[in-house]
């Protein structure tokens, strides 16, 4: 006698044409003489038409679907050609490091280049052809550091060599307060070797930004176009001069002001631009008269003079532009500079190269400012000055992106 | 009488099937592309995709229950396949082969979710009557209850029409616990499905 499972096996394997031909024949013959046997492979039939009625059918994948999946696939399939072997468990922890490395930096970069809340982050755009036309700009055009620099006033002052003491100090990340030796603002320059009192007294380098690590572009984050016209609107609305909207859609939003505490562009977009403005403003048509005391609204790096030969250094500048030696109103030559896209604010107790305003009073002397400007390609290039003055008087920190700069 | 005619049919059938010359060449074909995908050429790995795309697709989702999963499921299938291409031996059909990485892929998948399929888009709007909505409903609702092995022994044979030898390839089990597993789904299904509906 055939177990009952072992039948009903049976019965299932002829059901689906998986028995031999001599089996199938016999359990055919004895089909017909066991209405049982026969319900019971009906049964299976009914079963197997409501399984295949009931289950769903796959929705149609769009073209689009598959061919990226097949393009990722692919990609995918050439970055590890060999697939897992040998070595394969130690090559994957190594890559799953790098990966995780990579995402932490990305991460970290991202936040600095674009932060969460920021209106149109992630976002494709295209920046106004003024704005693109006000900065001669070609579309998908990348900035470099080198380039940036030319928004950059540059103090014409005369050198002053940092003392071997100063070469101590190492640059921190922006967050951080730089801890740099302090030096006499009153010694002499160093006289460079080869320079003796018989030989011709060589011509001294401006001062200028140091490059404290090594050159990294600017993002290029693109932005949406609603972001674009949010930022025309406001700009629009705090000055009715249409003819000047291109300025000033290059002064607003190159201004910002923020202390270290907050040190996102999304918070800094809160700040009001038309009080932003109004600031970018009096830099522009009078760009060199002292801000007066108090809350001004944004005071310019300071501007530097022509060189002084044989002078101690930025000693005279700082001198000129400290706010207790200059009133409201004092206009300072000053070499001619291009367009001043970075502001640089902090509230150094100590005079130092950077013209100071607006920090809070938990962090003295450290502050943070961004600039942002329209680039060519729908996005904005931002560049953030962390200022402190905490290394010295006539040294600090300058951080530009990622990039720690000193301020000789 | 029909049930008998059917059987000797499908039996001589069986037995006296053989190769056409259009079959041959298509084998010949196969082989060629087959061949070339091993060396990586992408003209070779393009046909192979699409030429397998939809069937792992429908097997993915016919598993899995949700279009993500099975795209997702889809794509790691061909980047697992691509990459192991040129080891593959022939020993197996490609088909058979390729759905066997595919199952792997879909019951990982259904083993970390833990939940049940869905199968929503077709739930809603039905064309036909309340009663055949119920039905596969109950349908559906008993299917997601199977465990996964059950579940992809049934969608092997049913919707792929796998044979056993086939089934046993794929889920790399031996013959008999192909039978036995597919007894033991059909009956766990018929009990949820008599229990549901």
């Amino acid at each position: 006698m055939i177990h009952e499972w072992r039948m009903r096996s049976r019965l299932q394997s002829f059901k689906d044409g998986e028995l031999s031909p001599a089996s199938r024949i016999a359990l055919a013959q004895h089909l017909t003489e066991c209405p049982a046997c026969t319900a019971a492979v009906h049964r299976l039939t009914e079963m197997d038409h409501l399984l295949l009625r009931g289950c769903p059918t796959p929705p149609p994948l769009p073209t689009a679907v598959t061919h990226a999946m097949w393009e990722r696939a692919l990609a995918e399939s050439r970055r590890f050609p060999g697939g897992p072997g040998r070595g394969w468990p130690l090559l994957a922890w190594g890559l799953t490091a790098g990966l995780v490395v990579a995402a932490t930096g990305a991460a970290a970069w991202w936040n600095l280049g674009t932060p969460p809340g920021a209106p149109g982050a992630g976002r494709s755009g295209t920046a106004p052809a003024a704005v693109v036309a006000a900065r001669d700009y070609r579309s998908g055009e990348e900035e470099t550091l080198a380039t940036s620099y030319r928004y950059l006033r540059r103090p014409q002052s005369p050198p002053r060599r940092r003392s071997p003491g100063d070469s101590t100090g190492e640059p921190r990340s922006n967050q951080e307060k730089p801890t740099a030796p302090r030096t006499d603002p009153n010694a002499p320059p160093a006289v460079p070797p080869g320079t003796g009192s018989g030989e011709r007294p060589r011509r001294p380098r401006p001062p200028r930004y140091r490059l404290a690590q090594g050159p990294t572009p600017f993002r290029c984050e693109p932005r949406s176009a609603a972001w674009w016209g949010r930022l025309t609107e406001e700009v629009a609305a705090s000055d009715a001069s249409a003819a000047a909207l291109r300025d000033e859609i290059r002064m607003s939003v190159r201004l910002a002001c923020l202390p270290s505490s907050q040190p996102t562009i999304g918070d800094q977009l809160e700040v009001p631009s038309v009080q932003a403005l109004q600031g970018d403003q009096q830099e522009v048509e009078q760009p060199f008269v002292q801000n007066p005391v108090g809350p001004a609204p944004i005071v310019p790096m300071e501007v530097v003079p022509e060189a002084v030969p044989g002078g101690p250094g930025l000693g005279p500048v700082l001198d000129l532009w400290s706010p207790q030696t200059s009133g409201p109103g004092d206009v300072v030559a000053e070499a001619p500079a291009p367009m001043q896209l970075l502001v640089m604010v902090s509230e150094a107790p100590d005079p130092s190269g950077i013209t100071v305003t607006r920090c809070p009073a938990s962090t003295p002397g450290f502050a943070r400012a961004i600039a942002l400007r329209p680039d060519g390609c729908g996005g904005v290039t931002w560049t953030q000055a962390t200022v402190t003055s905490e290394g010295g008087p006539k040294l600090a920190l300058v951080m530009l992106g990622s990039d720690a700069h000193w301020w000789e | 009488v029909s049930l008998l005619e059917t059987t000797y049919t499908q039996a001589l059938g069986s037995g006296l099937r053989c190769s056409t010359p259009a079959d041959e060449a298509t084998a010949a074909d196969e082989q060629a592309w087959l061949t070339a995908a091993r060396r990586g050429e992408p003209w070779a790995l393009e046909r192979f995709y699409h030429g397998y795309q939809p069937q792992v697709y429908a097997l993915c989702y016919r598993l899995l229950g949700r279009t993500e999963d099975a795209e997702d499921a889809v794509q790691a299938t061909f980047i697992r396949a691509f990459r192991a291409l040129p080891r593959f031996r022939g020993d197996s059909a490609p088909r058979t082969w390729l759905y066997r990485i595919a199952t792997n892929e879909a019951l990982g998948v259904l083993r970390r979710r833990k939940t049940a399929p869905e199968w929503v888009e077709e739930c809603h709007g039905a064309p036909d009557g309340a009663g055949a909505l119920v039905e596969r409903l109950a349908v559906r609702a008993a299917l997601a209850r199977l465990t996964p092995d059950h579940r992809a022994v049934l969608v092997l044979r049913l919707w792929e029409e796998l044979s056993y030898n086939e089934i046993a390839s794929v889920l790399g089990i031996s013959l008999p616990a192909v039978k036995m597993r597919l007894n033991r789904a059909r009956e766990q299904f018929r009990r949820y499905y008599e229990d549901g509906a």
